[in-house]
């Protein structure tokens, strides 16, 4: 049975078709938050995450891509959180380079840092691209933007890391 | 390092992009850096307890289903129903005519007035009976444990 056919069970109540979605995209959905958020609140936002897709099934277009639905809830439910995150530590903003993030500040880079050190857009374009081998078009229906923008995002994460990249270089 | 696999995902845009890719070296190990990255995240239990916590919403989307098809099934019900009124009518009147003409007609009337009442209360027997049938039929609440 496809996705969409799951989601549309998934409308009328059938829990199996529920468990079936959860264990196909578990790992993928919540390694995408995990890397989005560098780790925090990714149960909280895991769950709100399904519970939209539950709530709106009914009105999920069978003829687009669950996967590229799904992603599109995780992306703006990621963005609120950080604008909240934002809101409540004005000063913390891990997303910018050499921010002084106590969790980040390392003398050797590792994955995470390096995608705390990427703004946010820049970061789910990498996180999309590399980790869930997503295409230029479905990035730009997941973050509502156009496919030149996905491209220049790109553009500018693949630069600052090789800066970044170049910087430790550098130090070490 | 410049391995090509360490660049999957990017290899698209640092092939057309000479900017990226007069640094194709530290682009790879940086790939290389994410590709080695480990998510310290147990995705199967955190599936079972967004389970728990779906449960309403999903007995909820059964209801409503629940609901969807009852109105579909009473709107097919009633669709008929004009023609059947008029087909009974037509029976009824029939029927009249003929005790009408074996007994008295007060007695006749009384007979057809009883007849057609027993009708009615079958009519709004059965189609009371199709939500009420359906709603019985709503899957059961089944808790989780965490």
């Amino acid at each position: 049975m496809s996705d969409e056919q799951l989601v549309a069970r998934v409308a009328s109540g059938d829990e199996n078709a529920l468990r079936e979605l959860l264990r196909l995209y578990q790992r993928p959905l919540s390694a995408f938050l995990y890397r989005h958020t560098g780790g925090r609140e990714v149960e909280d936002l895991y769950q709100e995450t399904w519970l939209r897709v539950v709530k709106h099934a009914g009105k999920f277009d069978g003829s687009k891509r669950f996967s590229t639905w799904l992603f599109q809830i995780a992306v703006n439910l990621c963005r609120d959180w950080h604008r909240r995150r934002s809101l409540l530590e004005p000063s913390g903003r891990p997303s910018e380079p050499g921010s002084a993030d106590v969790n980040h500040v390392e003398t050797t880079l590792d994955a995470e840092a390096l995608l705390a050190r990427l703004p946010e857009n820049q970061r789910e374009v990498v996180i999309l691209r590399f980790f869930h081998d997503m295409s230029e078009q479905e990035m730009s229906v997941v973050l509502d933007c156009p496919r030149g923008t996905v491209k220049s995002r790109l553009h500018n994460a693949l630069t600052r890391m090789a800066q970044t990249g170049g910087d430790s270089e550098a130090t070490s | 390092m410049s391995d090509d696999r360490d660049l999957h995902g990017f290899s698209t845009h640092v092939e057309e992009c000479g900017e990226c890719q007069s640094h194709r070296d530290t682009l790879a190990r940086a790939a290389a850096l994410l590709a080695s990255s480990q998510v310290p995240v147990d995705a199967e239990q955190l599936s079972q307890r967004a389970m728990f916590w779906l449960q309403p919403a999903l007995d909820g989307n059964a209801a409503d289903a629940m609901w969807r098809r009852a109105l579909t099934a009473l709107t097919l019900a009633v669709a008929p129903l004009p023609l059947v009124l008029v087909w009974d009518s037509y029976l009824l009147r029939l029927g009249y005519a003929v005790l009408q003409s074996i007994m008295p007609g007060t007695f006749a009337t009384y007979v057809l007035v009883s007849y057609s009442a027993l009708l009615t209360l079958l009519f709004a027997a059965t189609y009371a009976a199709i939500p009420i049938a359906l709603g019985r039929h709503r899957p059961p609440l089944m808790l989780k444990s965490g």
